[in-house]
């Protein structure tokens, strides 16, 4: 018999929140992508304007995980959910920043876009979006099994990185790309990396919701 | 932290008649800190910690077998003292239970019970006794009043300085604080923490956060079985086994 249904009913109603949250920030960073790519201004302008719903998501999600907290006093497992999902919320809201930082650089550039660096940067961006999907999964179902495919892919997308950077620096010598256009690209490609990045953190939140140990580390 | 077992409880299983009330329990219980049993009615808890200074020897029909070994004595050994083991694991009620006569009276109970009859002697020690249950300050004018004009709390301290003028070495309590208001219920959770320094302290409780708060290790009992024994700080957040996880999480009552 479960005698704890307020309980049980708000943090579902928790993770659905953050999951909306995570798609309100993943579609951010698709627009904010397509923006960058198609010098698509007034979408750029939109993307930068949606990130005040990530923020407001947050501060809602924290709200009602600190109302659970006081008023539901969790513990074991459910705790975990709650203190990782606090957690973790940072790192979406991070995320959505990142995605208008990236709508933000179309501002920055009028010309048409290097058709041989990007293919490399959305290669980049559709392993981070997978990424992000992933851990967000794995918060939902609270499966250490994706958060441990996140944490593993985010090598290849580092390795990507760094070839972007080999590749830049070549054409930069030899030339084939304005200076100018290559700053902007290499930068919506950290802010890709970075993304990567809160993907992993989200992930090991998710580990710490299974096992109580955060990194390796025990929290309790 | 004092790692010496006060109590060692091996292959204890306890019966009320044919019925089966404690099963197989096998725990440490360690000096100088404090032991929380938790799990729903009925789950034995209560008469575990009854065990341990053989309170159910009141009990018709309660028998057990098995060892419950107090440093190196066997306490249900035929020679045992049973007074004697009683004057060193003192017990705490559920509800406050001071006798009918002064605050002075109530805690001299015991030590003139014992033979001390030099008022200087007694003095020091009901003094003494108030101190370490934090109740001195409140009642050191009035030691001639009724302890029965006490409040809840104040009555509840006054038992924990009864037990403490025997000068115990362990203190049993059952469920201390279910019939106290918030406040007196953490000053007494208080206290239980101030007095491990000196005693080592088992307490019954249906209040999870009161186990989570105050008590060094923790026992989950369930239907006569103790299910899970631990670190309270990872029985509460990372228990080992499901029942602990279904109980604490309010998964099943």
């Amino acid at each position: 018999m479960t005698l704890r249904t307020t309980l049980i009913e708000s943090l579902e109603t928790l993770k659905k929140d953050v999951a909306m949250m995570a798609d309100l920030a993943l579609s951010n960073i698709r627009e904010g992508l397509y923006a960058f790519k198609n010098n698509d201004q007034e979408l750029a302008k939109q993307v930068m304007a949606k990130d005040s719903e990530v923020d407001r998501y947050e501060e809602e999600i924290a709200k009602k995980a600190i109302q659970i907290i006081w008023r539901e006093q969790p513990l074991a497992s459910d705790l975990r959910l709650v203190t990782g999902i606090l957690k973790l919320i940072t790192d979406i809201e991070r995320i959505g920043d990142h995605a208008s930082d990236i709508a933000e650089m179309t501002l920055h550039l009028d010309d048409q876009r290097n058709k041989r660096i990007m293919p490399m940067t959305s290669k980049m961006a559709e392993i981070v979006e997978n990424m992000v999907l992933t851990s967000i999964e794995g918060l939902v179902h609270v499966d250490e099994s994706l958060a441990l495919k996140v944490i593993e892919t985010d090598d290849l997308v580092d390795d990507l990185f760094n070839q972007l950077i080999q590749k830049m620096t070549q054409e930069l010598k030899d030339d084939k790309v304005d200076p100018n256009e290559a700053i902007y690209v290499l930068m919506v490609a950290k802010y890709f990396e970075r993304i990567g990045d809160h993907a992993v953190n989200i992930a090991e939140w998710i580990i710490f919701m299974v096992s109580g140990k955060h990194k390796n580390t025990p929290l309790f | 932290m004092n790692d010496s077992i006060v109590f060692n409880v091996k292959n204890l299983n306890l019966f009320y008649g044919e019925k089966q009330a404690l099963k197989n329990i096998e725990i440490p219980i360690y000096k100088n800190q404090i032991t929380a049993l938790i799990g729903p009615s009925g789950c034995g808890k209560s008469t575990f910690l009854r065990a341990l200074n053989r309170m159910n020897d009141l009990i018709d029909e309660c028998h057990l077998d098995g060892k419950i070994n107090y440093y190196d004595q066997d306490i249900y050994d035929q020679t045992m003292d049973v007074i004697g083991l009683r004057t060193h694991v003192g017990m705490v009620f559920q509800k406050p239970n001071p006798f009918p006569m002064s605050i002075f009276d109530n805690i001299a109970y015991g030590p003139r019970c014992q033979g001390i009859k030099d008022k200087q002697k007694l003095k020091e020690i009901v003094d003494e006794a108030l101190k370490q249950a934090a109740l001195y300050d409140e009642v050191k004018d009035r030691l001639k009043e009724s302890a029965l004009s006490l409040s809840g709390g104040q009555q509840q301290r006054l038992c924990i300085a009864r037990t403490i003028a025997m000068k115990p070495d362990v203190i049993l309590m059952d469920e201390p604080t279910s019939a106290l208001d918030p406040v007196a219920t953490l000053k007494i959770e208080d206290l239980v923490v101030e007095l491990k320094k000196n005693y080592t302290i088992i307490i019954v409780t249906h209040n999870m956060q009161q186990a989570a708060r105050i008590a060094d290790k923790t026992a989950f009992f369930l239907m006569g079985e103790l299910i899970e024994y631990g670190d309270t700080s990872t029985l509460f957040s990372t228990p080992q086994y499901k029942k602990t996880e279904d109980y604490i999480t309010g998964r099943f009552g």
